[in-house]
């Protein structure tokens, strides 16, 4: 592949990468940064990259490890005595005595705002919302699933499965006569 | 088809990548059993959920342009350096472009240490303060709990090898967020951070007792004299005060940054 049409196919995947970037930053310049430096570093790195393979998926191996190494600097660099909301993870189990059936899950799925949604996917750990939204949003198979996070097979289903169950036992702790919300600390 | 083999080919049912065979067998399996079938249908709902109702961020109309022009960039310079060693290594040429080349590696320190002037301290204290504060200020999102001063000070202590003198450490207007260590002048660099009524401001305290305030700039506050400068737009207030130096950067008008200034200058002893 020429670098030009490299270059073409790198900013295809630009929209992808920046909406995974943006929800594991929360940040509009630091997803900007994430997503420039991956492209750069993939630019750098092409010829590493086989033919015929998935350059999303490639590009977004690149982007989580670049997310990492961001991580692991900030963390060395910066004491902030706030709690950063991406060491919280959602620890929820199943509310008591809030038992809904299958169809009133189903139903409640289709009344479900965007914000509640969002409110959900923000508070599973950045692990857990990366693979469900690289699954459902991205529509990445879990092999290559398995390949961007660097991790087997296996743990990409476990992890799936898990955060999978944790937005169900979010949701359905989310019916109207529960009075509870989906903003982060309040499903207690 | 147990239940737990065919949950675990839902995800590839939804995206196409069973056999004919495994599809009609799970099917088959979803038709006899109403807990996997219901079970399927809410999943296939959650899958779908997400996909349609999350947020899906969108980057600002230029961004593709920065990144673009970010990666021709890239092109550019890399095109330049292939063409010289292309040129370097080809032709009769050879020997006048080591000869230039070598000439320039020799001619190059000397020209910085001898020609070009040298930078004024106070000027870069000014600017390598701003650019920490507009690093440390993107990154910086509203703290749900407040740090104990103490456990800052003795961290950075620990880090930069001298103590930050400060004994305000905050108040109602200005509250005390954070602390981190930072670097410049060739020196290490306690950098305070506090966020005001409007905005954040930055106090970066550092050994400077080499340093010599200039003697244009400075502000008459009362009965103190600060250097007041500016870089991207904004503001940078640079003081000594016995062995240590210090400056105030803020994004806020001058008369919040000279209340500022006040209110930290006279806590030091």
């Amino acid at each position: 592949m020429g670098r030009a049409e490299f270059e073409q196919a790198v900013l295809e995947s630009l929209e992808s990468l920046y909406n995974i970037s943006f929800w594991m930053t929360r940040n509009k310049v630091e997803a900007e940064d994430l997503v420039q430096e991956t492209c750069l570093r993939a630019l750098k790195f092409r010829q590493q990259f086989k033919e015929g393979t998935n350059l999303k998926a490639w590009l977004f191996t690149i982007m989580k490890n670049t997310l990492i190494n961001h991580r692991e600097k900030s963390a060395r660099e910066v004491l902030w005595n706030s709690q950063r909301n991406d060491e919280v993870t959602a620890d929820l189990p199943r509310a008591q005595g809030n038992e809904i059936s299958l169809q009133e899950e189903l139903a409640l799925f289709r009344t479900l705002a965007r914000v509640d949604i969002d409110s959900a996917l923000m508070k599973l750990s950045d692990e857990l919302r990366m693979t469900v939204l690289l699954a459902d949003v991205e529509e990445f198979t879990l092999e290559e699933i398995a390949e961007i996070m660097s991790c087997p097979l296996g743990t990409v289903k476990s992890r799936l499965h898990r955060a999978r169950e944790m937005l169900r036992s979010m949701i359905r702790d989310y019916t109207p006569s529960s009075g509870k919300t989906l903003e982060p600390g309040g499903h207690a | 088809m147990t239940c737990e083999e065919a949950r675990d080919r839902f995800e590839d049912l939804l995206k196409e990548r069973l056999s004919s065979d495994d599809v009609s067998a799970l099917r088959r399996h979803l038709a006899d059993c109403p807990a996997c079938s219901a079970e399927f249908e809410v999943w296939e709902r959650q899958k779908l959920t997400v996909r349609l109702r999350a947020t899906r961020h969108q980057p600002s109309l230029d961004f593709e342009q920065r990144v673009r022009r970010k990666l021709g960039r890239g092109e550019g310079f890399k095109d330049v350096a292939a063409f010289a060693l292309r040129s370097l290594w080809s032709g009769r040429s050879a020997t006048i472009a080591i000869t230039v080349l070598v000439t320039l590696i020799i001619a190059l320190p000397l020209y910085h240490k001898y020609w070009i002037p040298k930078q004024d301290p106070i000027l870069l204290v000014v600017t390598e303060s701003v650019d920490d504060y507009i690093r440390i200020g993107l990154r910086q999102s509203s703290p749900t709990t407040l740090p104990d001063p103490l456990r800052v000070k003795s961290w950075l202590e620990n880090r930069l090898g001298f103590s930050p003198e400060l004994r305000f450490w905050g108040d109602n207007e200005y509250l005390f967020i954070g602390g981190v260590p930072t670097y410049f002048l060739d020196r290490k660099v306690a950098t305070l951070v506090f966020k005001g009524d409007q905005s954040l401001s930055t106090l970066s305290i550092f050994p400077g007792s080499d340093l010599k305030m200039p003697e244009q700039g400075r502000r008459q506050v009362e009965g103190f004299k600060p250097y007041l400068g500016s870089f991207k737009g904004y503001q940078a207030l640079f003081w000594k005060q016995g062995q240590l130096a210090y400056v105030i950067v803020t994004a806020a008008g001058e008369k919040e940054l000279l209340d500022f200034f006040l209110k930290v200058r006279k806590s030091i002893p």
